[in-house]
């Protein structure tokens, strides 16, 4: 008994420290967006700033309110837009037997794989051409095609568990296919929902790679502005750190709130958790 | 209400059964997909044929009215260019390297975490433990950038204190790889553990203690109990970072750019600099393409395998 308590506080011990190390490097950009410029450069470097100092964060959210809003409207609009398009056909996959669903299933899958450098040329050329690049309108397009997929297949397996005893029993009692989606449907697999909402907000909020090719200035996101930040030849560290924990600060709040839905997530809906 | 119940036990006839294919249930079904697949057919296929066009032609962003065909030469200048293959080596020495390193820390810190899991805030301390995979890997690489600084960085002030040499740890095109592998394996080794969680915690308690009984050491364990519970879950995990391996552009981007020299090139970042730094657009949809057949014929490879035993 007595070996077994010593045991369990040296697990929780080295678990504790694990943590507090392997988190360490963000700790230390945390720390660094309250030092003033001075503190920044000096050495040996300077742990902790010598007073709680703001400035950096007033000014980058001055600098940078515009890319906020940027980010915000193009991963919320297209995630739901990715619902709206993949909630039916997911429906529609896991319930009807079309011809070759499963190959569908495959092919909407192996979209999400597909490194986006080989979309990202001939859609630069095509958004030049239609009037749609550096806009907001085509980011959220763009990231819509981007999330569908993962959406797709993240449905697919949550309508699959759903019993088809509930949905027949309200076709019985008269409800048509839109009533049994909205009513029924989709109540039954909002984990489903919350799991796709969650990763394709994250995704898209933490893309640097459309943002960067398809706007310049009207519809930049927030990952190109704070990648232009470091560009500069004399390298704001101490905005930089101010503007990286602002971009975060969404997502880590996101991971905390839904912490039980992160496995199924992160591995299309493969893994149980 | 008998009769009723005694018509919907009747079989089916053949014939009617065949008909159903093209009945209103059908037809309901491809008309709730068909939006998606549209959706899909616009932003990838279009996109992916016309990339395979451009890659045809020596398309430069700054004059396109000069755009030529000219058939495979871009390919020929490729398979030439000592770049694209350093690009290419590069990628994929990253992903295995990244992955095994990720499987085997990943997988002692699974082990720690398993083995703490009565105590108190464990499920907390787990989430702060996989911030790193939330945080955008620009914010990684610059958040490394700064604590692998030659001269304000925090590493090699330590390093000064421990009396070790100071590196330049981006600076040196071996160095500077091995730090962005580092940085790749800081950030994603929690995903790995994540899996390896889900893996141990499937294998039921009643065979472990079974195990134990029989006094198995921790490597019969680990062969005979471990692995079987917790491969199929790595093999979707290992599948999931190649595809994001060979897209890597983020990290190196905010780190390194490539360089110093073309140390820490990689494939997306060689296809992105061409196309819309050099305006070599034609060329650049070159690299995409053998970019995008390398990754799918690897996919292909890893699905194949993962099918066939039935993981997904």
């Amino acid at each position: 008994m007595k070996k077994r308590r010593s045991s369990n506080v040296i697990s929780a011990a080295s678990v504790y420290v694990l943590t507090f190390l392997y988190i360490l490097p963000l700790l230390w950009l945390l720390l660094a967006a309250f030092k003033t410029r001075a503190e920044m450069f000096k050495i040996p470097p300077v742990i902790f700033p010598h007073k709680i100092n703001i400035d950096n964060f007033i000014y980058v959210l001055k600098d940078s309110s515009p890319y906020f809003l940027n980010s915000l409207i193009a991963s919320v609009c297209s995630t739901f837009l990715a619902l709206l398009l993949a909630i039916p056909a997911a429906y529609s996959l896991a319930r009807y037997n079309i011809k070759r669903s499963k190959d569908i299933e495959l092919w909407i899958l192996s979209t999400k794989m597909m490194p986006p450098i080989a979309v990202i040329i001939p859609l630069f050329i095509i958004f030049q051409k239609v009037g749609i690049f550096d806009t907001l309108v085509g980011l959220i397009l763009l990231y819509t095609a981007f999330n569908l997929p993962f959406a797709v297949w993240i449905l697919i397996s949550f309508f699959k568990k759903v019993p088809r005893e509930i949905e027949e029993a309200a076709k019985i009692d008269g409800c048509n296919l839109i009533q049994i989606l909205m009513f029924i449907g989709i109540p039954l697999v909002r984990s489903g929902i919350a799991v796709v909402v969650i990763f394709s907000i994250i995704w898209t909020w933490n893309d640097l790679l459309f943002g960067l090719i398809m706007t310049q200035n009207a519809a930049k996101t927030l990952p190109v502005a704070l990648a232009s930040y470091a560009n500069t030849l004399d390298i704001k560290w101490e905005l930089m750190a101010a503007l990286a924990v602002l971009q975060t600060l969404p997502v880590v709040i996101i991971t905390f709130l839904s912490q039980r839905h992160i496995v199924s997530g992160l591995t299309f809906g493969g893994v149980e958790k | 209400m008998g009769t009723m119940t005694k018509i919907h036990t009747e079989p089916i006839p053949e014939r009617i059964q065949k008909r159903k294919r093209f009945s209103g249930e059908n037809v309901t079904g491809w008309f709730l997909v068909l939006p998606a697949i549209l959706y899909l057919l616009v932003w990838n296929v279009y996109p992916l044929i016309y990339a395979l066009y451009v890659s045809l032609t020596n398309l430069n962003l700054t004059r396109p009215a000069l755009n030529k065909f000219i058939g495979l030469n871009n390919y020929l200048l490729l398979l030439k260019d000592e770049t694209f293959r350093t690009a290419i080596g590069n990628t994929l020495y990253m992903t295995v390297l990244s992955i095994l390193f990720e499987l085997v820390i990943g997988y002692f810190c699974a082990k720690l975490f398993v083995r703490a899991e009565k105590i108190k805030g464990v499920n907390i301390l787990r989430t702060i433990f996989i911030l790193p995979i939330m945080i955008t890997p620009l914010v990684a690489g610059l958040l490394w950038s700064y604590i692998l600084n030659p001269t304000l960085g925090i590493i090699n002030y330590i390093f000064k204190i421990l009396h070790l040499p100071i590196l330049p740890w981006l600076g040196d095109e071996k160095l500077a790889y091995y730090s962005i592998v580092a940085i790749n394996v800081w950030q994603w080794t929690p995903f790995m553990m994540l899996l390896i969680i889900a893996g141990l915690n499937s294998i039921p308690k009643s065979l472990i203690e079974v195990a134990e009984l029989e006094g198995a050491g921790w490597w019969k364990k680990f062969i005979h109990l471990e692995i079987p519970f917790i491969s199929n879950i790595i093999s979707i995990g290992v599948f999931i970072r190649v595809m994001e391996n060979l897209k890597m552009f983020d990290v190196v981007y905010a780190t390194t750019n490539g360089g110093p020299g073309k140390a820490t090139e990689m494939a997306s970042l060689l296809a992105y600099r061409q196309s819309f730094l050099y305006y070599q657009t034609g060329y650049g949809a070159a690299v995409a393409v053998l970019i995008l057949i390398l990754s799918t014929i690897l996919v292909q490879l890893l699905f194949k395998s993962m099918w066939r035993r039935d993981v997904v």
